[in-house]
């Protein structure tokens, strides 16, 4: 009796200990399923339009996985964060009593799914398709020295042009982002959604048609036009290049050098020394056409931003001066980063909705001589017909051997290995 | 792999004697005492680095005024540097000491003097200026021997004087200090003259009387003085100031290291301010002290104000050189670098400048200071000793100043054309109050000393002083004038750029709250000779989360451990 007693006394309150925690409410929530609601916020322009089809690509920011959608009821999350992207086709009567198919793009990105958050806002804007130049290669990594230094002065921008038609370069302005996208603060005012903001501002001479463009035809832009394997034996010949931006300076410790080639016209540079393009590649590129003239641009354009820079250190309160391009003018925009690094895009999606880039952490020692190509889609008339979605990370193929390297068969790295490859983008062969 | 290499030996030789004679003939010297020392040293680092120029660059390689080429440096070369110097160092100190009865005025007095030189006797930097260790150094060498000695002397006399007033005592305490700085050259207005610091403490006893059955004293004293500080040899002898200009900056394609040319006109400005006065620093205080038995308690409070203190401000003026326009040269045709005479040119003017130092600091100090020490409480073997203190500081300068911008605007930097002068006051307010409370427990019979500690950081608060970003007026390449900043300055595409942007919250105040901390010690004292320490500092802290502009601030310490042995023999 005594032993069953005991035995009673250890199995009680080990059945009772054992049931006595209930699942916490919150447990079952991981395999819950939730309706979000979706909220598309269309512009004041199609706001009368009918939807011909829609699309929603969401993307689980955790596990990579990714699903289509054609209808907003067909949505079905489980809890936790994600990517959305949204693709609408609308039809808008036009004043004359027409129709117009318009193509519309949304894109959120980083929108945590709870039981308490089911909404998702999607800003959705009508996508560019500017006719005009595109950026179709960002050398901004620059080649090494045989003995492992860095060398500057070889890196370079190719632009494209992708239409059907003539284009003519005169005018063209060639962009670098102020904000790096690594980096994130909350500024003051937050312009991004209708203007880039730029610290270096570089325009292709002309009157107007002195720089036409064919179809299929491209114009390269370098830092320095000189034959770099004179100074470094891994560079190659830039002296063929159309364009060079070229920073005068007065002072010997801030030298460049004028290559033969055409400079472009230097509207603003932040720096007084020579300007290069970000070697890690933290910033955004981009084209603009200002339709204004420079001393009226130069007077207008320059705002000022608040931000608080918050470190262990202590809290610091910065204010900054830069120009902004309004979104309208800029014609295309490519966003570079790295893997470990990035942290946002510093342009509206509505110019670029991905990244790319060379290397995959800061200080990447794989990154130099790559450079950062637009994909290929087919071959027209013998001429490339290249890929352009707005979207950098779709658009562009990174980590490639630069266009020149394959063109000179020049050095793939330090050691000085020739080139022999020869490919349209960086991967589809010639 | 790049070849770096470098070579450092340092040697050093110092003699120093110090003899006293006690006079007991004389009756109002008591006292001789001579001190004196001599150091030399020899120093030399030879370096032996290979560079590779990340870009082209230029190497200036005049050291005199007017035109001149500039090498390109293009590819890898190998640089050899020697640093060079052997400073000699001498001092002499002659002081007597003595007293004497003056009716009832009791004097003990100090008279003396000291004399300091200071010389480098070294080449300095040795290099070939065509292959300099860095690829973008545009200074020049300097030799150490060219820079002149320095030698500063100074007197002084000082009498502490005791005078009982029944049962009140008075003591004075005065003394003044002449310092110059002998063989200084006479365009310098410091040349010759002698500056001199008076010192004045004054300390009043009251006669003692009983409070609670114990002895109990009250005395007031005030003091006031100035010090003179002497400038440096880098502030009184500061290399001259080389200014290159690139006049042609000619790169050619074909044949790049024979027929490129760089022309270079170099102006040599001296940047010695003749002007320079000494710092000087006047502080004065009152303090009140009281003994209780054996408790004592001080309570001080004091104002220091330097209006004199250095500092580099920076001077611009335009400057003159001719453009040279290469565009028309074709390299197929050179058969050696271009002929400046042949290009076409154009006379430019840019603004440029560089540092003076100048005598524009400001700092004011003032704060209250407080000592308490109490008498051991039996019982527990403890006695108390409370320090505190209020500080506040104001660092300003008094001067405005030319600051320019670093943009390009229109395919020319803005500072070329154009530098804002500024009334910022560059400074800040700082200010804190602290308490460090000390318990020390000493049980004698066990040879242990138990310490507490408590320091108390009640506040810091640091305050910048509000900055005008507007210029006040800027100068013009044009005429090398100042002119006003208007508001239609501030419309020009090049001139708005002048405007420098603060945000507002940097001028506001920022308090670090509370931080408390205590620390612990214990020592054991064995036999005659061994004394064994253990502590824990920070052991225990208090340090509550603050908000700064808008965030939460996280305080975290960590406490530290030790161990401390001391052997005397």
């Amino acid at each position: 009796m005594k032993k069953l007693f005991y035995i009673f006394s250890l199995i009680v309150p080990l059945m009772v200990a054992l049931n006595a925690c209930d699942d916490l409410p919150g447990d079952d929530q991981s395999l819950a399923m939730i309706v979000p609601e979706v909220h598309v916020i269309l512009p004041d322009t199609v706001r009368d339009g009918r939807v011909v089809s829609e699309r929603y690509e969401v993307r689980n920011v955790t596990t990579g996985r990714k699903a289509i959608y054609l209808s907003k009821d067909d949505i079905d999350l489980s809890v936790g964060l994600y990517d959305v992207s949204y693709e609408t086709e609308m039809q808008i009567t036009t004043p004359d009593g027409g129709f117009d198919t318009l193509h519309l793009q949304a894109y959120e990105p980083s929108v945590l799914i709870r039981e308490t958050n089911r909404t998702i806002t999607l800003t959705a804007y009508v996508t560019r398709n500017a006719d005009d130049f595109i950026i179709s290669e960002i050398f901004f990594t620059g080649s090494l020295r045989p003995n492992g230094s860095q060398y500057y002065g070889d890196d370079y921008v190719k632009i494209f042009n992708n239409t059907d038609h003539v284009l003519y370069a005169d005018g063209l302005t060639f962009l670098e982002s102020k904000f790096v996208t690594t980096q994130k603060y909350n500024y003051t005012p937050d312009i991004m959604s209708q203007a880039m903001t730029v610290q270096a501002l570089y325009t292709i001479p002309g009157s107007g048609k002195d720089y036409p463009v064919q179809p299929g035809e491209e114009l390269w832009i370098v830092d320095t036009g000189i034959d770099h394997r004179v100074a470094n034996e891994n560079s190659f010949d830039c002296s063929g290049a159309d364009f060079e931006w070229y920073d005068v300076s007065t002072q010997p410790a801030h030298l460049d050098i004028d290559g033969p080639v055409t400079n472009l016209d230097k509207w603003y540079c932040y720096t007084l020394s020579f300007f290069v393009l970000h070697n890690r590649g933290f910033r955004a590129w981009a084209l603009a056409r200002i339709p204004i003239e420079k001393e009226q641009y130069l007077a207008n354009y320059s705002y000022t931003y608040n931000y608080i820079i918050i470190v262990p250190a202590g809290v610091y309160p910065m204010s900054q001066t830069a120009y902004k391009v309004p979104n309208d003018w800029i014609v295309d925009a490519v966003n570079c980063s790295v893997e470990a690094e990035r942290v946002w895009n510093v342009t509206d999606p509505s110019l670029d909705r991905g990244w790319t880039y060379c290397g995959t952490m800061d200080h990447d020692k794989t990154r130099y001589f790559h450079s950062v190509r637009r994909k290929m889609l087919y071959l027209k008339n013998g001429r490339p017909v290249l890929k352009d979605t707005n979207n950098s990370t779709e658009d562009f193929n990174p980590h490639c051997i630069p266009s020149e390297i394959e063109n000179q068969g020049t050095a793939i790295d330090v050691n000085g290995t020739p080139c022999t490859q020869r490919t349209w983008d960086g991967v589809t062969p010639r | 792999m790049k070849m770096n290499e470098f070579k450092s030996s340092y040697n050093r030789i110092n003699y120093t004697s110090d003899l006293t004679l006690t006079l007991n003939r004389i009756a109002w010297l008591k006292t001789l005492n001579l001190n004196a020392s001599a150091s030399y040293q020899a120093d030399r680092l030879e370096r032996h680095k290979e560079v590779a120029p990340q870009r082209a660059s230029v190497a200036p390689t005049s050291m005199e005024e007017g035109v001149h080429d500039g090498q390109y440096l293009l590819n890898g070369y190998v640089a050899d540097y020697v640093s060079d110097g052997k400073p000699l160092n001498l001092f002499v100190k002659l002081r007597g000491e003595g007293s004497a009865r003056l009716g009832r005025l009791n004097n003990r007095y100090k008279v003396g003097g000291e004399w300091t030189f200071s010389k480098n006797y070294g080449d300095g930097q040795v290099y070939d200026l065509t292959r300099p260790l860095s690829a973008s150094w545009t200074t020049r060498p300097r030799a150490y021997k060219d820079i002149p000695s320095l030698q500063v002397l100074s007197f002084y006399a000082e009498d502490n004087a005791t005078l009982p007033l029944g049962a009140h005592r008075l003591e004075v305490q005065a003394g003044i200090r002449t310092i110059q700085i002998p063989g200084l050259d006479e365009r310098y207005s410091m040349s010759g003259r002698a500056y001199i610091d008076p010192r004045f403490n004054g300390k009043w006893t009251l006669p003692p009387f009983s409070l609670g059955g114990r002895n109990a004293e009250v005395y007031l004293a005030a003091g006031w003085g100035a010090t003179t500080k002497m400038p440096t040899i880098a502030y009184l002898f500061p290399q001259v100031n080389y200014n290159d200009f690139i006049q042609l900056n000619y790169y050619d394609v074909q044949n790049p290291t024979e027929h490129s040319r760089i022309s270079l006109r170099t102006y040599i400005d001296p940047t010695v301010n003749y002007h320079l006065r000494p710092a000087v620093n006047h502080k004065w205080e009152v303090r009140l002290g009281a003994t209780l038995g054996k408790n004592r308690l001080t309570l001080t409070y004091f104002q220091e104000r330097l209006r004199s203190g250095f500092r580099f401000s920076s001077y611009y003026a335009p400057y003159t050189y001719t453009k040279y326009d290469a565009n028309e040269v074709h390299s197929e045709d050179l058969k050696a670098a271009p002929d400046l005479a042949t290009l076409p040119s154009e006379e430019v003017k840019v603004l440029d400048g560089y540092s003076k130092v100048d005598n524009g600091s400001r700092l004011d100090k003032q704060g209250v200071e407080l000592t308490l020490s109490t008498a051991r409480w039996r019982p527990i073997s403890t006695a108390l000793t409370v320090t505190g203190a209020w500080f506040r500081s104001t660092y300003s300068n008094s001067q405005m100043l030319y600051q320019p911008v670093t943009v390009v605007v229109d395919n020319q930097p803005v500072r070329n054309r154009y530098i804002g002068y500024y009334n910022c006051d560059d400074g800040r307010v700082n200010e804190q109050l602290n308490t460090n409370f000390m318990f020390d427990t000493q049980i004698t019979r066990w040879g242990l000393v138990f310490t507490t500690s408590v320091q108390c950081m009640w506040y810091v608060s640091t305050r910048r002083l509000w900055q005008n970003g507007v210029p006040d007026s800027y100068l013009d390449v044009a005429d090398g004038e100042l002119h006003p900043y208007t508001s239609a300055s501030r419309q020009d595409p090049i001139l708005q750029h002048l405007v420098r942007t603060y945000n507002d919250q940097l001028f506001s105040r920022l308090t670090v709250p509370t931080a408390v901390y205590i620390n612990l010690k214990a020592t054991k004292i064995i036999g005659k000779h061994l004394k064994v320490a253990v502590f824990a500092n920070r052991m225990l802290d208090y340090l509550p989360d603050y908000k700064s502009n808008g965030l939460t601030v996280r305080r975290i310490s960590d406490p530290y451990f030790g161990m401390e042995l001391n052997f005397t023999l």
